[in-house]
């Protein structure tokens, strides 16, 4: 049975409606439970709360950094205190009330949806599929905030804790999705960074276009209109009566007898003037210098999970590999398949006089794929299936048996045209790896030649004995 | 052929004091004074040639040597489809050490982005841009504030130079210290393209190549053009720059004499500048222009005139009176003699208009002929078909300009119509009337 854990920098006892245990946490690498409801987090300590709720959401195991995290305290709450960061704030662990109720609510649905996810502990650590699984648990979409918590200048709260350093790594992570097209963006800002470090808090400054200091000094020019004559509002005196300094008749009010037609910078160390200062950014992180055209500009985005973003969250972001394949390479349902492979069984029984032939073709390490070359790796899995395709004929039958093991019926094919075919996919693909990405592609086949003594599941069987799935 | 032995039979069969009756006009003023003053002062000026030439040499080694920094200034509004030959010419000069500041008075098309294009490229060193227009002489104004040069080479947007035209105007200040400004000579650049623009190019080949070399040889020069001219930087900024016009520089070329620098002509410094291509926009302009000798010469001024002035100069003194007797003065004078031939002498008005015709023509053949000679070296082919229209000269000048001119005159001396020109704004305009009317008061 869930329970829900109370985690205090103190030892406390349990009493109260709930069932909680408390944790002690000194180093937050703790073990936390995985049969949790939720975690319910003391926030009275500064910065507690949120050091636990990272150390939660960087664990591995989805049945922990899945499950809400609730922040405990009197004093913060829903609108403050960063609670973007929490799925929900309450006074104390005994409360009860609305709050609770919608709470409890959640961590029933969160609880249930992370039961349906298929256990790929190795693709959790990675943090695109971390975000993925949080995002389908939770509402599906992840807003920007503003922070100054983050060199990026943005934080996604809930997605944050997946990452231990503050720079613009997440970023990266969500453009890298949104090109997968697992996450949608919608637009929600542009925003300038560092060429160098990617920070985005950036001081822009007029500065000098001879000697590129920023102490200049800008004052409005006065056209006398009586005399034509034009000069810098402190020529005119200071004060409230201004006199002009060639005719030497007071003004009397702007737009009578006098304007102000532009400005001036006046550099004060070279004394320098112009209308137009150039613009210059100073990066507060790293220190470099550079005019605002050479920035890096990006498009800010509120992401929301797509349905090919769903598959990937339930099955793993080998779904991601099927859907790009089967844009080039249609596939039969397994049921299909099985159907077709037993007619092919059945004719090779009846007519003695032909051969047929089934292959087996897993891939593996996609994710490594992925994560090294982002929106490049779909290219380049399109590319392999269309060299897939044209290895198999229009009267091949394909299925998919997992998202990344494919069978295939070579009808009137023997098992050295079958081993051919196979050969060609694997000279294909090697070199289309080779020349994309340095090194080739791991993939184990296997052909069998249908027997009549076969059965439809023990030639599946057979066939992709040496596969894993 | 009949008509000529008529006129020769009207001329012997006249006593000389009814000749002189009848062209009083022509031989007391304009051919005394532009006829044969002008050709005794260019023979003057072509013997002093190798003398100038020779200072000239010198005051180059000078110039090169010290190579001070030049602010050439350009204020204008919508000139943006001028500037790149402008800049293009000003890359090409002899003369290097430049800055060139660029001053975009208010404009409304496209000029701001040419302006900062070229600014972009290195090819203008200042650019200033009034968003709201303030009138030429405040621009001209604001780039002098923030000119760095020893001296400021005023050029109007749609000009273009020759390439040693900056070189050549810089030279005066090295042969004379006491010279505050010099002129540059301004030719025409669309010369052929109307009626009107190739009547003004001989007119500005008489008025100004050659009539500025006389009045500058002789000391009354009382125009540095604001197309092309060249000033210290020292003084025009103690004298507050420009003042609002129209005839701003005129003005400002008094104002100069008056504080006692020199003022020459620099024939040499060709300058090729646009003209109005039509009858009207030439008459606009030199309304504009002739009404600034009432407003400037006439009022302003006038204590130039003033023998007991305690700055009174005698060539200050006959720069004005120059100007005023043979362009105001004699004007309204000539609508006299003009009534005296058609109504006193009705006879023989055929004769008279026919003769008076020949006279002013020959006059300008003489004229066209000493400025090919002294000019032979820069004269365009293009200046050199002029010869042409020099049948038509005396109507322009004699009746069209004339008429004109009297036009402006009277408007200026009772309505005071040049504070009403939309040449300057409005607002500058209704503050500069109270404030000039206040000045002459006090």
């Amino acid at each position: 049975m869930s329970k829900d854990y109370f985690i205090t920098p103190d030892t406390l006892s349990a009493s109260g409606s709930f069932e909680y245990s408390p944790l002690q946490v000194t180093d937050f690498t703790g073990n936390y439970p995985g049969d949790a409801r939720m975690f319910m987090v003391d926030g009275n300590s500064p910065g507690y709360a949120e050091k636990v709720c990272r150390s939660i959401r960087m664990k591995s195991d989805p049945s922990v950094y899945l499950k809400p995290v609730v922040l405990v305290s009197a004093d913060r709450s829903e609108e403050s205190g960063g609670s973007g960061a929490f799925d929900g704030v309450i006074k104390s662990p005994e409360e009860t009330g609305p709050t609770l109720q919608k709470l409890l609510y959640f961590a029933g649905i969160a609880e249930s949806k992370i039961d349906q996810l298929s256990s790929f502990s190795s693709m959790d650590t990675n943090i695109a599929m971390k975000v993925i699984r949080f995002l389908y648990v939770r509402s599906g979409s992840v807003s920007p905030e503003r922070t100054t918590s983050f060199t990026s200048g943005y934080s996604f709260p809930g997605i944050d804790f997946f990452l231990e350093g503050a720079d613009d790594s997440l970023l990266q992570v969500l453009d890298f999705l949104e090109l997968q097209r697992v996450l949608s963006g919608d637009f929600f800002e542009k925003a300038y960074f560092c060429n160098q470090c990617r920070s985005a808090f950036l001081n822009f400054q007029e500065v000098c276009s001879h000697c590129s200091s920023s102490d200049l000094e800008v004052e409005d020019l006065i056209h006398h209109f009586a005399c034509a004559y034009v000069g810098s509002s402190r020529e005119f005196g200071t004060g409230s009566g201004k006199v002009c300094p060639k005719c030497e008749k007071e003004l009397r009010h702007v737009g009578v007898d006098f304007d102000k037609p532009s400005i001036v910078y006046t550099c004060n160390p070279c004394g320098h003037s112009s209308q137009d200062p150039e613009i210059s950014t100073t990066c507060f992180h790293c220190g470099r210098k550079s005019p605002p055209e050479n920035l890096l500009q990006a498009t800010i985005k509120k992401y929301t999970l797509t349905s090919l973003g769903k598959s990937a969250a339930l099955h793993g972001m080998d779904s991601l590999f099927r859907s790009v394949m089967e844009k080039n390479m249609p596939t039969i349902p397994l049921s299909a398949f099985k159907a077709f492979l037993g007619v092919e069984i059945q004719r090779i029984k009846r007519y003695k006089k032909t051969t047929s032939s089934v292959i087996m073709i897993q891939f593996s390490d996609l994710d490594k794929i992925y994560l090294e070359f982002g929106a490049k790796a779909v290219d380049i899995f399109y590319e392999l299936s269309v060299a897939l395709k044209s290895v198999f004929r229009e009267s091949d039958m394909i299925t998919s048996l997992t998202d990344t093991l494919f069978l295939s019926i070579l009808v009137e094919t023997s098992l050295d045209g079958a081993e051919s075919a196979l050969a060609r996919v694997h000279k294909h693909a090697e070199r289309l790896f080779t020349e994309n990405i340095g090194r080739p592609l791991k993939f184990i086949s296997r052909s069998l030649l249908i027997d009549a003594d076969h059965t439809v599941d023990k030639l599946i069987d057979e066939v992709t004995e040496c596969g894993d799935f | 052929m009949e008509i000529f032995d008529e006129i020769l039979s009207f001329l012997l069969s006249r006593s000389f004091n009814e000749l002189i009756f009848f062209f009083w006009y022509f031989f007391l003023f304009d051919f005394t004074r532009y006829v044969l003053l002008d050709s005794f002062t260019l023979i003057y000026y072509f013997f002093t040639l190798p003398s100038k030439r020779r200072k000239g040499e010198v005051a180059r080694d000078a110039l090169f040597h010290e190579r001070p920094l030049i602010s050439v200034i350009a204020p204008g509004k919508n000139e943006g489809r001028h500037l790149l030959r402008l800049v293009t010419s000003l890359e090409k000069q002899t003369y290097r050490n430049l800055e060139l500041i660029i001053v975009d008075d208010g404009s409304d098309d496209d000029t701001p982005e040419i302006c900062q294009r070229l600014f972009k490229e290195g090819r203008i060193t200042r650019v200033f841009r009034n968003k709201v227009r303030g009138g030429k002489a405040s621009a001209a104004n604001l780039a002098l504030q923030y000119a760095k040069g020893k001296i400021v080479v005023h050029l109007d947007a749609d000009s273009y130079l020759r390439n040693d035209s900056v070189e050549k105007i810089l030279l005066p200040f090295y042969t004379d210290p006491d010279i505050g400004a010099v002129g540059g000579d301004l030719r025409v650049r669309n010369v052929l393209e109307t009626l009107p623009a190739s009547l003004q190019s001989l007119d500005y080949m008489k008025s100004i190549s050659t009539g500025r070399i006389v009045n500058s040889t002789i000391g009354v020069l009382r125009m540095i053009s604001g197309a092309y001219g060249a000033f210290r930087t020292d003084l025009l900024k103690r004298l507050g720059g420009w003042d609002v016009g129209p005839g701003l520089d005129g003005d400002l070329t008094m104002r100069i004499r008056k504080s006692g620098f020199k003022i020459v002509h620099e024939p040499d410094a060709i300058c090729y500048t646009s003209v109005p291509a039509t009858f009207t926009a030439l008459a606009r302009q030199r309304f504009r222009w002739d009404r600034s000798l009432v407003r400037f010469r006439v009022r302003r001024h006038a204590d130039m005139l003033n023998v007991r002035n305690r700055n009174f100069r005698p060539l200050n003194f006959l720069t004005s009176f120059d100007n005023l007797l043979f362009n105001m003065v004699l004007n309204f004078k000539w609508w006299l003699y003009f009534i005296q031939i058609v109504f006193v002498n009705t006879a023989y008005l055929k004769f008279i208009f026919t003769i008076n015709y020949l006279l002013y023509f020959f006059s300008n053949v003489v004229e066209y002929l000493l400025v090919c000679i002294l000019f032979g070296r820069t004269i365009r082919r293009s200046e050199l078909l002029l010869f042409i229209y020099l049948p038509l000269m005396p109507l322009y000048t004699g009746v069209f300009l004339r008429m004109v001119r009297t036009f402006a005159h009277i408007m200026e001396l009772v309505c005071k119509s040049s504070y009403d020109d939309s040449w300057n704004p409005w607002k500058v305009s209704k503050v500069s009337k109270v404030f000039e009317g206040k000045s002459k008061q006090g």
